[in-house]
């Protein structure tokens, strides 16, 4: 609850409306008087309309138009909103009315406030003149919007005010000529509050969004940005959603970079969706204007981290037995240091055709996949490629156990192009053979159902040369545990993999005994090769390796809040561990974060991360981050915080640093965020630092 | 040490035959989930008339999160995650399985020079942490249900 820290609000003074039975109006008081026209209560009077309660110490109420006024202790309220004022005069059965001298709640907002004067022009929408607005308690109040117009529309959540003014310990901050709030999340044409910050990239900043919401269904926010060293940016995010779908487009332009010269821009378009119930679309185009902007611009480690940029299309057509795809790819290399042989090709296009429902041929179960591929590239080979999978299953499954004999055939052929130095219609046909089996045993403890699960996978693939054949998308897959059980221990089509192969794995799982949720699972396996591996990728060695490395996994949620992730292959021949990584997490509640993660590459790297946020007291709270690359002994990301909490706002201030380019340089930013609960925020997104940084961060208020 | 083969992974009755709904549930979830059924021997229903429980796919996310950046800043290892919020039904629109959630983790090691291969490498890798999420919902469900 954002309100925790909040006196409460009484919510029994805020009476809800008790008409008479039909809808009427009712009349209640110590002294009613009056003939068929007019009414007139004193003492604790109150009239209840439909839609709401006027209470005073007199009320007038004329039977004949349905007005209604009141004097002294004046009260109306709808059982949320609740208004106090000198003077009321309500119509239209209390949908309509004028108030003067008014001081207001609304208990589901946590907002109050005063005006001179308040017109009520139907349920939900009021006009305060001369208002003020805020949502902290009365005894600390640290913020207040105040100005001579505000509209409030309860039922769309939103609120205009113009010419306003937000004062912060009663010092005007900001002077506002048309701006929107949100009295709920929902958002409403206008300016947003203005954001301040600075980052050494960018120098100082100011931003002024501007929020347009065209229709329920589309919106669009237009952010012109004033930055100190690099000139004028224009951030643009429009979206819509639909029934069959939602898409967004989203763009930062820089007309000028005053640091480099030139015009700078990244744009990200996003659809996908439905048409009719079989056809869908997939669509994510991302592109920037230069290969340095992520390191310029990149706000976020992961966003500056980034190498490549797609642009992709699919068109799906899922029938009750058949997928086919057709796809589109292309990719944009904005890392300076990936050589032009090393950028990946686009597909141009990829169709595939899959069995996805295969009809049951007594006891076999037939597989069949096809992929048509056209390959570009700028400076390698290009060229058409064709590959059929075809496939009959023999699952015998049991309650304890399953047995799946399996047998394959697979025909690639291809048309290259371009600078071809040997065949230029390369194929390559082979069979393959595989056998799954498995056994499923248990055992009843008071709390658990413990499960061990061994089993055994066979691969048998004969050996065909492929030198001939380039690499279009093919790669050698990393080992993990799922993949001691995978046809092909190569990616894409280009190269299968010749095995005779024998993998032994055991899993183990601790299941909740009501329920069946996985408090625990532990798996290891090994695979043991009869031959040696001839079939490898160009400028790669034979692998003669007898056994593969010993691969195993665990995942554990364990009481009191902790969790544990690790993995870790280990190479018995040598012997050394090739990889490993743990992570731990304890978050014994909402408030309370600690990650600690090590991760270990042989040869290549070892870090450690640990992050955090951890409440000092109540109100306090320190959040932060330290990832190291122990072996290269330099900080990847480094960030500390406070965050102070009470009822009404937020404050966060963040130092960071962080490895932004190849060079390992580093940008060095510091953030300050006020987030004024229920109004705005003003400063820097830090949400998506902290929430990046730190596994479990709670999403802003 | 007290093991024995497992007696009967029987579906429970309702589950024996279901069928999935839900917005926009994901073509290959869908397919997992039905593969997944047929393996513990039960059917997916073609239409909802004929189900006798409806697996309600609320929620599908689908995360990507930089786990490790190199010491030259590009990343070099990404956390996937596969998470599937869910509820069943009875056929007569009855809750059976008050909403709850499967989540599958898996690391991808990056590689800038082999990227074609390793988007696809994703994709198997998506593929699998689908399956798995799949028989993990099952398991779960028919262990509540039992």
């Amino acid at each position: 609850d954002p309100w925790d820290l909040c006196l409460p609000m009484d919510s029994g003074q805020a009476p809800r409306p008790e008409p008479a039975a039909g809808g009427g109006t009712r009349i209640r008081g110590r002294e009613v008087a009056g003939d068929a026209h007019r009414l007139r209560a004193r003492g604790e009077a109150r009239i209840d309309t439909p839609a709401r309660v006027v209470e005073a110490e007199t009320l007038d109420y004329d039977r004949d138009t349905g007005v209604g006024t009141a004097e002294e202790g004046v009260r109306v309220s709808d059982g949320d909103t609740v208004i106090e004022a000198e003077r009321a005069r309500v119509e239209d059965d209390g949908a309509r009315g004028e108030l003067e001298g008014v001081r207001y709640r609304i208990l589901s907002r946590h907002a109050r406030g005063g005006a001179d004067r308040v017109f009520m022009e139907d349920r939900d929408r009021y006009r305060l003149l001369g208002f003020t607005y805020t949502t902290c308690d009365p005894t600390a109040e640290f913020w207040r919007l105040e100005g001579p117009e505000v509209r409030i529309d309860m039922a769309r959540g939103s609120g205009t005010a113009y010419h306003a003014n937000l004062r912060i310990h009663g010092v005007p901050v900001f002077y506002l000529p048309v701006f929107s709030f949100p009295v709920d999340d929902r958002r409403k044409t206008g300016f947003l509050i203005p954001r301040l910050g600075s980052s050494s990239e960018t120098g100082s900043e100011l931003a002024v969004p501007w929020y347009w919401n065209i229709a329920p269904q589309y919106d669009l926010t237009l952010t012109p940005r004033l930055t100190s060293r690099r000139g004028a940016f224009l951030g643009v995010e429009a979206r819509h959603l639909q029934r069959h779908g939602a898409g967004t487009l989203e763009a930062d332009l820089v007309p000028e970079d005053r640091l480099t010269g030139g015009r700078r821009w990244l744009a990200r378009w996003r659809e996908s969706g439905r048409l009719g119930a079989r056809w869908l679309y997939d669509l994510d185009a991302a592109r920037a204007s230069d290969t340095g902007y992520f390191e310029d611009f990149g706000e976020t480690l992961a966003v500056a981290s980034t190498t490549h940029l797609e642009q992709r299309a699919d068109l799906t057509y899922a029938g009750p037995r058949w997928r086919t795809r057709l796809r589109l790819q292309a990719f944009q290399t904005v890392d300076g240091t990936v050589a032009e042989t090393a950028r990946p090709y686009r597909r141009l296009p990829a169709l595939e055709v899959l069995l996805r429902n295969p009809p049951r041929l007594g006891p076999l179960e037939p597989g069949l996949r096809l992929e048509a591929t056209r390959f570009e590239h700028d400076v390698k080979v290009e060229g058409r490629r064709l590959d059929l999978l075809g496939s009959l299953a023999w699952p015998l499954r049991r309650p304890w156990g399953f047995v799946v004999p399996r047998l394959w055939a697979r025909h690639t052929a291809y048309d290259l192009a371009g600078p071809v130095t040997g065949e230029e219609n390369p194929s390559r046909s082979l069979p393959g053979f595989s056998l799954d089996a498995g056994l499923v045993l248990e055992r009843q403890t008071p709390r658990f159902l413990q499960t061990l699960e061994p089993r055994l996978f066979y691969l048998r693939v004969p050996y065909r040369d492929q030198s001939a054949i380039p690499v279009f998308d093919s790669a050698r897959l990393e080992l993990t545990f799922a993949g001691l059980f995978r046809d092909n221990r190569f990616s894409g089509a280009d190269r299968v993999g010749d095995a005779d192969q024998l993998t032994l794995a055991l899993t183990s799982r601790l299941l909740d005994a009501d329920g069946g949720r996985e408090r625990l699972r532990a798996s290891v396996g090994q695979i043991l090769h009869f031959r040696d591996r001839r079939v490898v990728l160009p400028g790669k060695a034979p692998e003669t390796a007898a056994r593969s490395a010993l691969v195993g996994e665990l995942t554990a949620a364990l009481a009191g809040g902790w969790r544990v992730l690790a993995d870790a292959r280990y190479d018995t021949e040598t012997p050394r561990t090739e990889e490993a990584n743990v992570r731990l997490q304890y978050r014994p509640d909402e408030r309370h974060i600690l990650n600690l993660a090590y991760r270990f590459e042989a040869e290549a790297s070892r870090q450690s991360d640990l992050s955090f946020r951890w409440p000092l007291g109540r109100r306090w709270y320190t959040v932060g981050r330290w990832n190291r690359d122990l072996d290269a002994r330099q900080d990847l990301e480094t960030f500390l915080g406070l965050e102070y909490e009470s009822c009404c706002w937020m404050l966060r201030v963040v130092g960071r640093r962080f490895v932004n380019d190849t060079e390992g340089d580093t940008n060095t930013s510091f953030y300050l965020q006020l987030v004024l609960k229920g109004l705005a925020r003003v400063g820097n997104r830090l949400e998506d630092i902290l929430g990046r940084g730190i596994l479990g961060y709670p999403d802003g208020p | 040490c007290g093991f024995h083969l497992r007696g009967s992974m029987d579906l429970p009755p309702p589950l024996a035959r279901a069928v999935v709904t839900g917005e926009a549930v994901p073509v290959e979830l869908e397919e997992a989930l039905g593969r997944a059924l047929r393996a513990a021997g039960g059917v997916l229903a073609a239409a909802p008339e004929t189900a006798r429980a409806r697996i309600v796919v609320l929620e599908v996310r689908n995360e990507r999160r930089v786990l490790a950046v190199g010491s030259d800043g590009k990343a070099r290892e990404y956390e996937l995650r596969y998470a599937v919020r869910y509820r069943i039904d009875a056929a007569d629109g009855r809750p059976l399985l008050a909403p709850q959630q499967v989540a599958v983790t898996r690391d991808l090691v990056f590689d800038t020079g082999d990227f074609l291969a390793k988007r696809d490498e994703e994709a198997t890798v998506h593929a699998e942490m689908v399956r798995e999420a799949a028989a993990a919902l099952l398991r779960r469900a028919a262990a509540a249900l039992r």
